[in-house]
């Protein structure tokens, strides 16, 4: 038993890891690609170049839960729309302010498989008057995802913090297989979204 | 050089330099077991050679042509004149009043393949994500049949490949895991496919590692991995979440009364 448990938490943890760096490969790609667009897009880093995902370390159950993250976003924004200080971004909110989004679902309870839900965010607002930047925002996505992204492929959310509206396709996760599939499925959609607005 | 180059120790001025790469990159193939990672190599250029061919490869890294064209490196292996031409943050030079430099390589290269009686291929090497076409327009008109195309990150998987294959087993192991941490480092790392997660045959799972739903109590008090985790199923490949799954603590009950346990081990039982 002891030696089939430790094989199954090894198996288990390298099987979580291997599809972590998976995940984070695919989002470069996409980062690298969009960076060779005309709008020259940058990845957003509100604390540093990562992804925003709800974690916790807490040791009540509902935190437990959480110990491992199960969505990660990131956000792309055209290099003129945001500056760059000290490993981080600053997004200024402003009225002609769009962006792309990339957000990753591995599990959830009404979703049968993992899933990458693209798209464009524009008319953006926060009813804070002292957040000023996007970055302060990314929490939303990890934390209210099924209310935002209920009523894609238009997304029209609003709460006590801030409002949005946007565009949004998805995709099986495990349907993307190549380099070729990044581009098909995911950036090519993502810029036609961005520039129809 | 990889090393300095992995822990930041050389000034970012070089870091980027496209001859420091296809130096660490090709020169790894020329020394490290031919048989194995060249193998691949040509593998990915759809080439296949024996085993002598490939002992007896000669490289040479940045040899002057007659009319002072000078490609990155050229392979003669088995019957095959390769010549290598490698790009990383710039392009290929479009030629600024003279012909362009693609073209000029495979004229200068082909010249050289007939002499020795070769077959000649110009494998030009990128890091753009996927295939290009605008970037080679002219060559592909002209020699249709002479031009293959990589990505420098189909080489760092090749090698990711192999290390998950063979381990530590792999000639060269640690050699060739500091060259792939190192290309994953310059960002020459692609995605692959989330279905090589099930390829190694090492990821195996249980349906579910946490408590099972059915017969979980909550008892409030760690007991031990191997008593809680005793009884569930054999281990299978993964076809279940590995995930937790909010259904088990939404079935917990509640119900502890402190007063009917001792919640700490009394001295001398």
């Amino acid at each position: 038993m002891s030696h089939e448990l430790v094989k199954q938490t090894k198996n288990a943890l390298e099987f979580v890891q291997k599809l972590h760096f998976e995940i984070s490969y695919l989002i470069k790609e996409v980062e690298g690609l969009l960076q060779q667009e005309e709008e020259s897009f940058t990845i957003g880093k509100p604390s540093g170049y990562g992804v925003t995902a709800r974690t916790s370390t807490g040791l009540e159950p509902i935190n437990v839960e959480n110990w491992m993250p199960k969505t990660f976003t990131v956000f792309f924004v055209p290099k003129s729309m945001n500056d760059a200080n000290k490993g981080q971004t600053v997004t200024p909110i402003t009225s002609d302010l769009k962006l792309l989004l990339l957000h990753i679902e591995l599990t959830g309870k009404d979703l049968e498989e993992p899933r990458v839900i693209y798209g464009t965010i524009n008319n953006i607002s926060y009813k804070n008057k002292d957040y000023t930047k996007f970055e302060k925002m990314m929490w939303e996505f990890s934390y209210n995802t099924k209310k935002i992204f209920k009523t894609i492929p238009n997304v029209n959310y609003e709460d006590g913090t801030c409002s949005l509206q946007g565009k949004f396709n998805q995709e099986k996760l495990f349907s993307i297989k190549s380099s070729d599939d990044v581009v098909k499925k995911l950036v090519d959609p993502m810029l036609v979204l961005f520039r129809e607005i | 050089m990889y090393l300095a180059e992995l822990h930041g120790k050389i000034p970012s001025s070089l870091e980027d330099k496209e001859d420091i790469l296809t130096s660490n990159v090709f020169s790894f193939l020329k020394y490290s077991d031919r048989r194995v990672y060249l193998r691949e190599f040509l593998k990915l250029l759809a080439l296949e050679v024996s085993d002598d061919d490939l002992d007896g490869a000669e490289f040479q890294f940045w040899l002057n042509y007659d009319d002072k064209t000078q490609p990155d490196l050229i392979i003669v292996v088995g019957n095959y004149y390769l010549l290598i031409e490698a790009k990383h943050l710039s392009d290929f030079n479009v030629g600024g009043g003279k012909k362009a430099q693609l073209l000029r390589e495979i004229e200068g290269g082909m010249n050289e393949a007939k002499s020795l009686g070769k077959e000649f291929y110009l494998i030009a090497v990128t890091s753009d994500y996927v295939y290009q076409s605008a970037k080679f327009k002219d060559v592909i008109s002209l020699y249709p049949r002479h031009l293959k195309w990589i990505n420098w990150h189909s080489i760092s998987i090749m090698l990711l490949n192999l290390l998950e294959k063979y381990d530590s087993s792999l000639p060269n192991f640690l050699f060739t895991t500091d060259l792939y941490h190192l290309l994953a480092k310059k960002k020459l790392r692609s995605f692959r496919s989330f279905e090589n997660l099930l390829g190694t045959g090492k990821v195996e799972s249980f349906h579910t590692i946490f408590f099972a739903v059915d017969s979980a109590r909550f008892r409030g008090q760690f007991i031990g991995f191997s008593e809680s985790l005793s009884g569930l199923p054999e281990v299978i490949k993964p076809k279940g979440s590995i995930f937790y799954s909010r259904i088990y603590f939404n079935g917990l009950q509640f119900r502890f009364d402190v007063n009917q346990y001792d919640l700490y081990r009394k001295r001398g039982k």
